[in-house]
């Protein structure tokens, strides 16, 4: 090669080379410029014509024909609604996340008031959450304290004025304002044929029979679908409540369990776990148990015990106390070590 | 090798030829696909923003008056900052921003109560104001929300003006410095004029918030696709909070939702919490709300980003609140 190929070879990298360089930039301001988006132009851009949300009418028939089958002294008030995961904001806002995290489907809804007295009217919910622990899981989520429990599927209560329950896939509310003893007959008789004309197949979930019925508080079994206790790795994890008799009161504790396709994943899940709560402020604490259930943790003046049990990870959050938290934890050890909860 | 043939003139010209085409058919495509409005993604240029209705000479001050009666508790509340005639005067163009935001009645306490929507309009009017305009951008159907809330028949018995919002009522506004506030459709149309404005909201749970009440009912104010906002609440209540400076804020705490809010729909969700709190900050008045909620104004993060900002006190006793209780 001739000294002006050389020369002509070193040029051609440098310029290779700046070339580079100035990619590499273009790439740094993309990646940069992206943690500042423009919500205005992504929502632009996405749907040109939604300029507010006055202007996006859910779908509806726009007849008064009803969603279901209605009782005798009902009718129809209004054209039924049908809300997808891209509107449900429209309906119920704030708490659209809460069933869209949950695998939420549809929603359809509609004001069906007395034929009797017009003027009394509830609306009717029914939100198709695609399975049944889905529906379970917002069902249980916005249980009420004073909840009265109903005589209709093994997931379903009543209030004064409303009555919640889960058939199958679907998770339905009924709700007036005005609970008149009618109202609230015609809201039950609503439901029983709702449950008729949709049988909910399996209404059982397995996994809340794992925790043992001793002191267990009645209706208060949850599953939480994400970030279960602020953790994002806590996916699908069911919780029950439990009175646990601590001198004149009683304290209560909750206990919870998520299930793994191994046990060593389930040691994994606890050790993460374990290592959130150090990594936030919890201080580990001695205890007899720790051999078994591992070391309670004091997080928030609150206390933690999580441990791996086969392929399920178990424990009990934010009791109020040591005592009753360890009493819990080892009532659920061992019975799940018993198999017989 | 063998050496290669030196390109004749006929090849010559076949290259030439085939280059130039390629570059001609290049450079059409260019033109022809070349955008010449570039991407506007319907933004438009014209932005709005709404002014400053506070009253400085007024300065920081909040009542807390405990009783059942809305109608007796607002008017206690109001005369403890002086009267409505320090907020209002002759000719003053009011809008009372509501929260309407769902079709439901009065009893589940989901929206601002027809009552104190009506009396707040009375008092207004009495007080001299030409006019007084009650508006929201519900999440509902509008129509719906501001007849089934029964605020559109109370305020319009008390001579109040509803203002539904259509398309045409919301123009871009641009907050500056903002993370979110961009370009982003705000209801404008009812401010046109306007000399004061009312924030009027009940205390409630927010799923995503933790809470609803003065700071979040501007949310009222915006529209599109807003529910992206729900990704980073606390920031988008706190830039609404520095966007709206109102006159006056009342807090309704007469029943509080407790739970499952911002719907609602239990009678079991709510409580009595008889209590009307009237301020000139925000701020204040949303951390003395947290504390019928059960919480505190530290586990609200909005709270402390807007008190961080300069725009109101979570200490809300450094104002010396005036408080009462009226039968």
């Amino acid at each position: 090669m001739s000294q002006s190929s050389n020369e002509r070879g070193r040029t051609e990298r440098w310029v290779g080379f700046i070339i580079l360089l100035c990619l590499a930039g273009i790439a740094a301001g993309v990646y940069h410029k992206q943690f500042s988006f423009n919500p205005a132009v992504l929502v632009a851009t996405a749907t040109a014509a939604a300029p507010a949300p006055a202007a996006i009418k859910p779908v509806a028939s726009g007849t008064n024909d009803s969603l279901e089958t209605l009782p005798p002294e009902l009718s129809a008030l209004s054209a039924p609604e049908m809300f997808t995961a891209d509107n449900l904001y429209d309906k119920v806002d704030g708490k659209a996340d809460l069933y869209l995290t949950a695998g939420f489907v549809g929603l359809q809804c509609q004001r069906l008031a007395l034929k009797a007295t017009n003027d009394v009217w509830m609306e009717w919910f029914v939100y198709d959450m695609g399975t049944l622990p889905q529906a379970f899981s917002v069902f249980s989520l916005q249980r009420r304290a004073e909840a009265q429990t109903m005589d209709l599927t093994p997931f379903a209560y009543q209030t004064q004025n409303s009555l919640y329950f889960v058939s199958g896939r679907y998770y339905v509310e009924a709700v007036t304002a005005m609970p008149t003893e009618p109202m609230m007959a015609a809201m039950r008789a609503m439901a029983r044929q709702f449950v008729a004309a949709h049988p909910p197949g399996a209404a059982e979930i397995p996994e809340l029979k794992l925790f043992p019925p001793e002191n267990l508080e009645a209706g208060s079994q949850g599953l939480q679908i994400v970030d279960a206790f602020g953790f994002d790795q806590f996916t699908n994890v069911f919780t029950a409540k439990y009175r646990v008799p601590a001198g004149a009161t009683n304290a209560e504790v909750l206990a919870f369990l998520e299930l793994t396709k191994t046990p060593a994943a389930a040691a994994a899940l606890h050790g993460a776990y374990r290592s959130f709560l150090l990594a936030n402020g919890g201080k580990e604490l001695e205890s007899p148990d720790a051999a078994s259930m591992g070391k309670p943790v004091n997080f928030m003046d609150n206390i933690e015990i999580v441990f791996a049990e086969s392929n399920m990870v178990v424990g009990v959050h934010a009791a109020p106390d040591a005592a009753s938290a360890a009493k819990v934890a080892q009532q659920l050890a061992d019975s799940l070590r018993k198999g017989k909860p | 090798m063998s050496q290669a043939n030196p390109l004749d003139r006929r090849d010559f010209l076949l290259r030439a030829a085939k280059a130039g085409a390629a570059i001609v058919a290049a450079g059409g495509a260019g033109l022809w696909l070349h955008d010449r409005k570039g991407p506007s993604a319907n933004i438009v240029s014209e932005t709005v923003s709404l002014p400053d209705f506070s009253l400085p000479s007024t300065g920081p001050k909040m009542s807390i008056i405990t009783g059942a009666d809305r109608v007796k508790t607002v008017n206690r509340a109001l005369a403890a900052l002086g009267g409505i005639e320090r907020f209002i005067k002759s000719g003053d163009r009011v809008v009372l921003k509501v929260n309407a935001a769902f079709a439901s009645p009065p009893a589940l306490s989901a929206t601002s109560h027809p009552e104190l929507v009506a009396e707040v309009t009375r008092l207004c009017l009495r007080a001299g104001a030409a006019s007084v305009i009650v508006t929201d951008n519900p999440i509902n159907d509008p129509p719906s929300c501001f007849s089934l809330t029964g605020i559109a028949r109370a305020a319009e018995a008390a001579g109040a003006k509803i203002a539904l919002p259509t398309p045409s009522s919301f123009k871009p506004t641009t907050l500056a410095d903002a993370a979110l506030i961009k370009d982003w459709p705000l209801l404008i149309e009812p401010f046109h004029g306007a000399t004061k404005l009312i924030g009027l909201a009940p205390v409630k749970n927010h799923n995503r918030s933790g809470a609803s009440m003065t700071m979040k009912n501007w949310y009222g104010l915006l529209g599109g696709r807003r529910n992206v906002f729900h990704q980073d609440i606390n920031t988008i209540i706190f830039e609404l909070a520095r966007l709206v400076r109102p006159t006056l804020v009342i807090l309704d705490g007469t029943t509080t939702m407790m739970t499952n809010g911002p719907t609602g729909g239990s009678l079991d969700d709510l409580k009595a919490t008889n209590t009307m709190i009237a301020s000139t900050d925000a701020v204040a008045a949303d951390a003395f709300g947290a504390t019928l909620l059960g919480k505190t104004a530290a586990s609200l993060p909005f709270i402390g980003k807007a008190a961080a900002a300069g725009l109101g006190t979570a200490d809300f006793e450094s104002l010396n609140p005036v408080r009462d209780h009226v039968d």
